[in-house]
């Protein structure tokens, strides 16, 4: 039998209990609503408010300062004595205003009835018209109802008329007398209005109570002043690896200020985007509406917390920091984290395909310009690069240009021959650097050395027929324009071509003699220009040339390499394909010289030599790079840091690695074939970030072509133009295309350099630049830089042609000249002005004049039919400083003037066009001389 | 201190200027040549036989003249630092005349923004073609004997070189200063700066193939006459 | 000196090591119940638990391993399951000595004495509710549930680990083949969870925590529980790192680890290793041994048992019932028996017929 009311355990003490859970429990309720509500990019956009705020305030107390105080009180007193004297009129004010109305009323009235009257003048037209076509007795009757319609309407309208202009008058009058008083208010309110603005914006900025509701949880779905600011992009995808999905970035959610003006010294993440004219603005090429953020800057656009949003630290120090802040932490499974700053450029070519340079791109561009100038391409397969040239020089011929001991010392330490070459270092390298290893790769350098001794062809060298003086082929050097892409010597400053210091210690003089004469002979490749020199200046560069000596290197020891070595390195090999004991077998049967030669090429196919050189035997040999062309995406996981220590980025790798090519075998026990290749360059930290921001920039991610910078016809033949520029080093002569010629530097008068080609495509005739460019002729004799022929072929020289051209606005079309007709009375005017400016004294016309002499001779005018376009003439005589920066040409009509003002009416625009024709339609003496030839260049007495 | 200083130059400055005549406080001096007078080179004229006409007994190079009594002549002087005070630019402007196919005068001074007054006296193409690197450029064709072309330069510059292209041998220097304080020597080596202001200053002489020198100089009152003596050695 | 203190742990860390530690534990807890669950002892073992928590929180990787959001309810496990199995226990030992002295047990006592539903079940229940309430609203706020970036099929995580109630079964994998360990033991597990009450149809020990009546299925239960399931989740859990090898519990999880795996089949052993005579092709003729190996391991400890000193519960359940509580039984001593033959002989498979993908 149960007890009676048994107590199991003390209920008020579960009720108290109870209280204290339930108070506990309605706490950890709140806190769950306040976690969810709590969003740190709320605590942003508050303090972007705040921001604001002062700002606003300042913009007031500024506009306070800026009235001007006594204009106010003045304005003011004006104002309320205006006031005064309206009350005092106010009775007539208001019989005025009563009036007014009794007189609207009156309109109305009168109104309503045109406006019936009008209806049924419209009815009776109607019918009236109607009855009349069908012929129906009605007609008429209509018609006469149409007559008197009308002149009641006539009635009618003349009294409206009336009415309305009593009215205007009347209401003129009440107006007067209010005019001053308005008028003296909108002044007031004029003075005061910048301030108002101010204030307005000031109140609204300023949190109150009802922004806090308004921000409430739970009430926030209506109308919250803090909210989540997005841009759709229908364009753009991200790619979440098994779908592609349409960007939304947040960024703006915290980056309050970016797309707008005044905030560029606001603490970030409120700052002003850079260059706004160029990003973000609508009238910029990439307004936020379409671009968004994250296909420039990567990361994750949906993302709205700032470890979210994948931001990347830009160095240790930052990250520790951000731990500390943010609790920052990387976002591993996102693959696209954000650029770091430097590195943003590499997203410019996802839009920005297939052009040499992109615009504005500093860094990615010069990222690129070093990838092709150090023959990555050589070795590794980018998509888009591919087919470019090699950057070194062709080998088929070398045993003619050095002896073997100058190439083992070079292959051990290119830098001590020439400390600006491009030559990467590939032997005795970090993971190579152990006493047998170092044996090892003497054995491999000699065997190279060995096979391409004996696999590259003799070249035939010719011998200089006339002893070289190497103090005048100095002068050639400095003079006929070697330096546009050499230096030699510590002149010039182009690092194009190779430096050509300490040739005597490298090769000999036939050999550069016979190189100079036509290096196309050696090398039909080769990007050397022929400069159509004489026998005797070639010999004398040659004898100059070869005076230079690297006496240091010439001291180095040679390399010798242990026979124990060699054995070594062909077993390994065999060892590849056969057993243990077959290889040595094989190895017994070898002598000393064929094991170098195998030794030599294993080497060169394990080095991949054959990227950068022409060699006899790897002419279809595959690269041995890694593929890079989606590198900018590479995996983390993928790519191998070894037992070094740095941050897990890819950036971070890709800098490391270019640093210091080999570090990740250290530490790590590898065979020798197993090793890393990559050869040294010894690039500066400056130079590999500009690599890197590059190889960010190599990906396959597709972007919508609605959405790239997709270049027209005529822009991708400026492109290919670019490249062939680009490969020829045009711009190390001349300037060209926005980039300065190099030579320019160093050439004191601009007068004496090689002239600015910008323009070119309106100033000469295509068929003329064709056959030019295929083979140059001297324009400008008293110039010692010649332009070189490049050997073009028709192709490369049409391109060049449509460059020029559509860099210029022109059309292409090759065709000749049409010359408009003119006077014969003009002509004669510009025959007499042509002499009267006495022109012949520069400009040598023929043989004839050429005997009244000129110290400096000018382009021959003869060329000017077949080579000027007619109308650069023009602009050209107007002022040619304009054309040409620092030509010798004078203008001769200053300011719009003319020296001779009884000339065609002392028009000058006349005197040019008659000068002008009068030169195209010179014809030049039957016993002058077809071409002209180069005349040596008279060295002008200062 | 510096206050003071301007103040007192400030007040100097007032009293000087209301009494013109007073205010003539003068910086003369001579420039010497120590050693002996290089030789001058021939100069061919042929290529242009106007100017071969003109000088029928040859001409000689000008870039160094050295003067009868040891001095250097077209040595252009000028005070470097210390002027105070703007100098508007005088209106009426400096004569360069192309005479002989030679440039009169070779050293000249000239203000910012006074105007060059560019004749042609002879009866052959010359050109004009000045290369400051401070203001723009011009090259200016004058075919017509007896013409007359006005330019300026904008900015100051020391010295600016003025060269025909036509005539290779010809060529002219111009220090565009912001004030009028320069000189050129003469054939007695001469040079004279007139109305200088009392302070202190640096004086500085050029010349084209020995170069620079400086020398400081502090004039107390005014009506001084001072006296500077500069010596290149050859 | 902490640092000594967990290089020593992490040294004696293996396999081996843990899984003997714990069937040593296991097997003082069953033999001695009475003794381990009193206060005196389970004290100073709580003690030691929290104290080796303490002292590994202040390592930050086994902070970031016992932290992550997915681990915290397993070591909560450990506290819970434990926590139930000492209370059961104690009861249990408690009720022993009661019966001996001739008392009733607990349960009976306080079946006589019986109160209101309302309030004491339901108002009790109810604020323990509100404070289970309270525990799940500021875990949610205080531990996120881990919501990564999207999948990236290319990056696959290593470890990659089975959920939490497969761990045990995912560490099986290490000794067995997949069919065996995940068709196999499953289904047996499952089955014989099901054939117990079938099996152990005595009503005398029921409705009471009793130990010496059923000490035999008490330890049988709890071996399987603790040492078969728990144990090896926990090993799952904790010690199991990249590549599934093994590390301490303040060993960094090094992903480049290489353990060298040398294990060889049976019939390997047999003809290779012993007889010199190679493997014969057949299939059957190779694992002829292993499969009778197998048989005999069934067949032989059931009938002797069966003769000897289990001939009362042969009698008690029939022989039905026997068989299939001893081949469930031995199915269980299966698994730690291949571990140690494992460990000790470097033992792959017992039967290995890789042309029918089954092994044993």
């Amino acid at each position: 039998m149960p007890k009676e009311n048994p107590t199991l355990y003390s209920v008020p003490k579960t009720t108290m209990w109870f209280a204290i859970v339930s108070l506990i429990l309605l706490g950890s309720l709140i806190w769950t609503v306040y976690a969810d509500y709590a969003r740190e990019w709320k605590t942003w956009q508050r303090q972007f408010v705040r921001l604001k705020l002062e700002k606003a305030r300042a913009e007031l107390a500024q506009a306070e300062q800026g009235v001007d105080v006594k204009k106010l009180e003045e304005l003011n007193r004006r104002h309320a004595e205006a006031q005064k004297s309206l009350a005092a009129r106010r009775a007539e004010i208001r019989r005025l205003q009563k009036d007014l109305a009794k007189r609207d009323l009156e309109l109305g009235k009168v109104r309503t009835r045109a406006q019936d009257l009008k209806q049924y003048e419209d009815s009776y037209k109607y019918y009236f018209e109607e009855y009349r076509l069908h012929r129906d007795p009605r007609a008429a009757e209509y018609e006469a109802k149409l007559g008197e319609v009308r002149a009641e309407a006539e009635k009618v309208k003349r009294e409206l008329e009336g009415l309305e202009a009593a009215r205007e008058i009347e209401a003129r009058q009440a107006d007067e007398y209010q005019a001053g008083e308005k008028e003296l208010a909108i002044q007031i309110e004029e003075l005061v209005k910048a301030k108002k603005t101010a204030a307005a914006k000031v109140k609204k900025l300023n949190p109150s109570l009802v922004t806090e509701l308004l921000n409430a949880p739970m009430l926030d779905f209506i109308a919250p002043t803090l909210r989540i600011q997005q841009v759709v992009l229908e364009d753009l995808r991200d790619d979440y690896h098994f779908i592609q999905v349409q960007k939304v970035d947040r960024c703006t959610t915290c980056h309050l200020g970016i797309d707008q003006k005044g905030f560029e010294d606001a603490p970030q993440p409120f700052r002003t985007h850079p260059k706004p004219e160029l990003f973000l603005s609508p009238s910029s090429p990439h307004p936020i509406e379409k671009v968004g953020c994250t296909v420039c800057h990567s990361g994750s656009g949906h993302a709205v917390s700032f470890t979210e949003a994948a931001h990347t630290p830009r160095n240790e120090e930052q990250m520790k920091e951000w731990q500390k802040k943010y609790r920052w932490r990387p976002m591993e499974k996102w693959d696209a984290k954000m650029l770091p700053l430097d590195h943003t450029e590499a997203s410019c070519a996802k839009c920005h395909r297939n052009v040499v340079e992109v615009p504005q791109a500093e860094r990615l561009n010069r990222g690129r310009r070093m990838a092709e100038t150090y023959g990555c391409f050589g070795c590794h397969k980018i998509e888009g690069f591919e087919n470019r040239w090699k950057v070194g020089p062709s080998l088929f011929n070398v045993q003619s240009k050095v002896k073997a001991d100058w190439l083992t010392r070079w292959l051990a330490d290119p830098k001590s021959f020439r400390a600006s070459t491009r030559m990467p270092q590939i032997f005795h390298l970090s993971n190579a650097s152990a006493p047998e290893e170092k044996k090892i790769n003497d054995a491999a350098i000699e065997g190279i050395a060995a096979y391409l001794m004996k696999n590259s062809d003799a070249a035939e060298l010719a011998e200089p027929p006339v002893p070289g003086d190497a103090g005048r082929g100095r002068k050639l050097v400095e003079e006929t324009g070697c330096l546009g892409c050499h230096t030699v010597d510590g002149k010039g400053t182009s690092r194009f071509g190779p430096e050509l210091s300490g040739l005597g210690s490298k090769t000999s003089a036939a050999w550069v003699f016979t190189w100079v004469k036509d290096p196309k002979h050696f090398s039909p490749d080769t990007r050397m220009p022929n400069l159509r020199l004489t026998d005797q200046e070639a010999s004398d560069i040659a004898a100059y040339l070869v005076s230079l000596k690297n006496e240091a290197f010439e001291k180095t020891p040679p390399v010798r390499p242990e026979p124990a070595a060699v054995d070594w390195l062909v077993l390994e090999n065999f060892k590849k394909t056969m057993r243990a004991s077959e290889a040595e077998a094989e190895l017994a049967k070898m002598s000393p010289e064929a094991k170098l030669q195998f030794v030599g090429k294993s080497s060169i196919a394990h080095q991949g030599c054959y990227a950068c050189h022409d060699i006899k035997g790897f002419e279809e040999a595959k690269p041995i790079g890694t593929e890079l062309s989606d590198h900018g995406r590479k995996d983390i996981h993928q790519l191998d840091f070894g037992l070094i220590h740095i941050e897990h980025t890819r950036h971070g790798w890709f800098f490391q690695k270019l640093k210091e090519p080999r570090i990740f075998d250290r530490g790590k026990v590898k065979a020798y074939y197993e090793k890393l290749r990559m050869p040294d360059f010894n690039f500066t930290d400056e130079e590999a970030g500009a690599l890197v921001t590059f190889l960010l920039s190599l990906t396959r991610e597709e972007i919508p072509l609605e959405m790239q910078r997709l270049l027209n016809l005529k822009e991708q033949a400026v492109e290919s133009g670019r490249l062939l520029v680009s490969k020829f080093n045009c711009q190390g002569c001349h300037t060209l295309d926005g980039k300065t010629a190099e030579v320019r530097g160093f050439i004191e008068e601009a007068g004496n350099a090689p002239p600015v080609i910008d323009g070119e495509g309106a100033k000469v005739q295509q068929k003329w630049l064709h056959e030019f460019l295929r083979q140059p002729v001297t324009i400008r004799p008293w110039l010692t830089y010649r332009m070189p022929t490049f050997g073009f072929s028709d192709d490369h020289a049409k391109e060049l042609v449509e460059y020029f051209s559509y860099l210029a606005g022109e059309d292409v079309s090759y065709r000749g000249l049409e010359l408009p007709d003119v006077s014969l009375e003009k002509l004669g005017d510009g025959k007499m002005l042509f002499e009267k400016f006495q022109c012949v004294k520069c400009h040598k016309l023929d043989k004839a004049s050429a005997m009244l002499g000129a110290s400096f001779l000018a382009p021959d005018l003869v060329l000017s039919k077949a080579r000027l376009q007619p109308d650069w003439v023009i602009e050209w005589l107007k002022d040619p400083q304009v054309l040409q920066e620092g030509t010798m040409m004078p203008t001769f009509f200053p300011d719009g003037s003319t020296p001779l003002p009884d000339v065609l009416g002392g028009d000058p625009q006349q005197q040019i066009e008659a000068i002008r024709d009068y030169l195209f339609r010179y014809a030049p003496d039957e016993d002058a001389p077809a071409e002209t030839p180069p005349p040596a260049p008279v060295t002008p007495k200062s | 201190m510096k206050t003071m200083l301007a103040l007192g130059v400030a007040f100097a400055l007032i009293f000087t200027a209301g009494l013109p005549a007073a205010d003539a406080a003068t910086l003369a001096g001579k420039v010497a040549f120590e050693g002996t007078a290089p030789v001058a080179e021939k100069m061919a004229m042929d290529a242009d036989p106007t100017c071969q006409m003109l000088h029928p007994d040859g001409a000689v190079a000008d870039d160094v003249i050295v003067n009868s009594n040891g001095t250097l002549k077209n040595v252009f002087v000028y005070v470097k630092e210390g002027v105070t005070g703007t100098f508007p630019a005088p209106t009426d402007a400096v004569q360069f005349d192309q005479h002989g196919c030679q440039y009169t005068p070779k050293v000249f001074g000239i203000q910012v923004n006074q105007p060059l007054e560019i004749i042609n006296s002879d009866n052959t193409l010359h050109n004009v073609h000045a290369l400051p690197q401070n203001s723009k450029e011009f090259n200016l064709g004058m075919p017509i004997q007896g013409m007359k072309l006005k330019k300026t330069f904008t900015s100051p510059e020391v010295m600016v070189k003025i060269k025909c292209e036509v005539h290779p041998w010809m060529s002219a220097y111009a220090g565009v200063l912001e004030h009028p304080f320069y000189g050129v020597t003469n054939e007695e080596g001469a040079f004279e700066i007139k109305n200088l202001p009392p302070g202190n200053y640096v004086v500085e002489t050029w010349h084209e193939k020995y170069g620079a020198q400086t020398q400081n100089v502090t004039i107390a009152g005014a009506d001084e006459a001072k006296e500077l003596a500069f010596s290149y050695k050859g | 000196m902490i640092e000594a203190v967990k290089q020593a742990i992490n040294s004696f860390s293996s396999p081996v090591t843990i899984f003997s530690a714990s069937l040593a534990m296991f097997a003082l807890f069953v033999l001695f119940p009475r003794q381990i669950t009193s206060p005196w002892c389970t004290v100073p073992i709580l003690l030691l638990v929290l104290a080796f928590f303490a002292v590994g929180l202040t390592d930050e990787h086994f902070v970031k391993i016992v932290t992550a959001p997915d681990n915290v309810p397993i070591v909560a496990m450990i506290f819970i399951a434990g926590y139930f199995t000492w209370y059961a226990m104690r009861k249990a030992c408690l009720n022993d000595a009661r019966l001996e002295r001739g008392e009733p047990t607990f349960e009976k006592t306080e079946t006589d004495e019986k109160v209101l539903v309302f309030p004491y079940l339901i108002y009790i229940e109810f604020v323990v509710a509100l404070v289970y309430a309270i525990g799940l609203v500021l875990w949610s706020i205080l531990l996120k549930a881990p919501l990564e970036e999207p999948a990236n099929p290319t990056v696959a995580p290593n470890p990659s680990k089975a959920p939490w109630y497969f761990l045990g079964l995912q560490e099986m994998l290490v000794y067995f083949d997949p069919w065996i360990a995940g068709v196999l033991f499953p289904t047996l597990i499952i089955i014989g969870l099901c054939a117990i009450p079938y099996i152990d149809r005595d009503p005398q020990p029921a409705g009471f925590y009793c130990y010496k009546q059923r000490r035999p299925m008490v330890i049988v239960f709890l071996f399987g529980y603790w040492i078969l399931w728990i144990l090896l989740i926990l090993v799952g859990t904790f010690l199991r790192g990249p590549n599934w090898n093994f590390f301490g519990p303040f060993e960094v999880w090094d992903v480049h680890k290489v353990v060298p795996l040398v294990n060889v089949n049976l019939s390997d052993f047999i003809f290779i290793k012993g007889l010199g005579w190679g493997l014969p092709k057949q299939w059957f003729l190779r694992e002829a041994p292993g499969i009778l190996l197998c048989l005999l391991y069934f067949m032989v400890p059931t009938t002797v048992a069966a003769k000897t000193w289990l001939k009362k519960l042969v009698e008690k359940l029939g022989p039905v019932r026997y068989s299939v509580l001893m081949i469930l039984l031995l199915s269980m001593l299966a698994l730690p028996i291949k571990m140690y033959l494992r460990w000790a002989f470097n033992l792959k498979y017992i039967v290995a017929i890789p042309e029918f993908f089954f092994n044993i």
